[in-house]
């Protein structure tokens, strides 16, 4: 092995692709070079310690993100000749703001952005008002599906924020929150989940398939959480679906809490 | 194909036919690896999400280019080069970082305990600012990326080999950069 063969034999070493064969080759040209053993001892160290962390954007940049995907959604459907209800919003919009399209965009997202976590409840005073509504529910909505899907729980978890604020509206929002309080792994997002889902629990069939999965949650806490999200909704047809679960094999703690909820049976 | 590449690759194609909520997922899946290529590449936060942002853009616009089969990651890759050389083609000169105290992204005050560690990191920025922009970009694709060295070949138009070699090089250029860095501060 010479020099040059050695470097890339220590290229790969670092990212752990050398293969056992080359090993014993490398070592004995190591031990033979004083040079490239000098050198690899000293790259070797440098490449463990320069650890560069993780960064974070600002909170700006997924407002941004989402303000360009909703205007080039509606974009597309106006090409499609599906008309939206937004599309009448560019006017007025244009009218209010600056006319500076980065600033423009970020504006306008963390308007939508900030007006859905803020849980705004004024009644629209006009049409535009209305489409703005209708324009910060689609933004949410895309927001709460994309968030929803990622692998940590912390990102879930902000999903399910925005599965709330977006309200009960959308259909593939409540079946990505039923998931999450059904199927997810994490406690506390399934716990997020199933509030989440209390204002759209007084539908009969989200209600009935939500108490389905009352034997397979894995806590009592997430099944005592479940029963209260259940009573809340509607209470006599909610206390009828929870009735059967007192013939299930309860933590005594769940027992309790469900027949003080439901009402033994006289 | 791993099992996050396969899921990649599914999200891709539907953006591609016309799904564009699904490029939501995309987005939240690899942001933050895109601004940390763009940081370790010399950008300071404000213009690295600028060049995130270009990247979905583009993504965007040349998704009926994606061709069926072919893995996401690289190409995004390739688009994010081409984001970079255009951003440093327009400023003339890759943007330095700053000689005063380490910021971070999120403006938030440095707890004291880490200062050091900042410090130490703001000097290995600076080694890295100071390389050759060949080198700074292989190395950043080796240390801090999940692509292989064969997929970093394809990426740059050259062999296996050669990435190697330029891997080991610039790795030797750094340390005597950083070392440079260290006398400066001790003296």
């Amino acid at each position: 092995m010479n020099c040059d063969q050695a470097s890339e034999r220590i290229a790969e070493r670092w990212r752990g692709e050398l293969e056992t064969s080359e090993e014993t080759a490398l070592r004995e040209h190591l031990r033979g070079c004083p040079s490239c053993a000098r050198d690899a001892e000293e790259l070797d160290t440098l490449w463990r310690e320069m650890v560069l962390p993780e960064e974070s954007p600002s909170p700006a940049l997924r407002a941004r993100f989402y303000a360009m995907l909703e205007h080039e959604r509606r974009r597309q459907d106006a090409v499609e000749d599906r008309p939206r209800l937004g599309a009448r919003l560019a006017p007025a919009f244009a009218a209010l703001w600056p006319r500076r399209p980065l600033l423009q965009a970020v504006l306008v997202a963390a308007g939508l952005v900030a007006g859905v976590l803020l849980g705004r409840s004024t009644a629209p005073r006009s049409s535009e008002i209305g489409d703005l509504r209708q324009e910060v529910q689609s933004l949410s909505h895309l927001v709460a599906l994309s968030m929803l899907q990622q692998d940590s729980a912390s990102s879930r978890l902000q999903g399910v924020s925005y599965g709330r604020a977006a309200g009960a509206s959308d259909e593939r929002v409540l079946r990505a929150l039923l998931e999450a309080a059904t199927r997810d792994p994490n406690v506390n997002v399934r716990l997020a989940a199933i509030d989440a889902l209390s204002p759209a629990l007084g539908r009969p069939a989200l209600r009935d398939k939500l108490v389905a999965s009352f034997a397979e949650q894995p806590s009592p806490l997430l099944q005592i959480a479940l029963v209260d999200a259940v009573a809340d909704a509607d209470g006599a047809e909610a206390r009828h679906a929870l009735r059967p679960l007192l013939d299930l094999h309860l933590d005594p703690a769940v027992k309790g809490h469900l027949e003080k909820v439901v009402g033994t049976p006289s | 194909m791993v099992a996050a590449d396969a899921r990649d690759l599914e999200l891709m194609e539907r953006v591609r036919d016309g799904d564009l909520a699904e490029l939501g997922v995309l987005f939240e899946r690899h942001h933050l690896r895109l601004f940390n290529f763009f940081r370790r590449m010399g950008s300071r936060p404000p213009q690295s999400e600028d060049m995130v942002q270009e990247v979905f853009v583009r993504i965007l616009k040349y998704r009926k280019n994606f061709r069926p089969g072919s893995e996401f990651l690289p190409w995004v890759y390739r688009i994010a080069r081409n984001v970079a050389a255009d951003s440093f083609g327009r400023s003339g000169h890759e943007v330095q970082e700053s000689a005063e105290a380490p910021e971070r992204a999120d403006h938030r005050p440095l707890p004291s305990d880490d200062l050091l560690r900042a410090e130490a990191e703001r000097r290995l920025h600076a080694a890295l600012e100071r390389l050759p922009a060949d080198k700074r970009e292989v190395l950043v694709l080796a240390r801090y990326e999940t692509l292989r060295y064969q997929e970093i070949a394809e990426l740059l138009g050259t062999s296996v080999g050669a990435v190697k070699v330029r891997v080991h090089r610039a790795m030797k250029q750094l340390r005597d950069l950083y070392r440079g860095e260290e006398k400066e501060v001790l003296a």
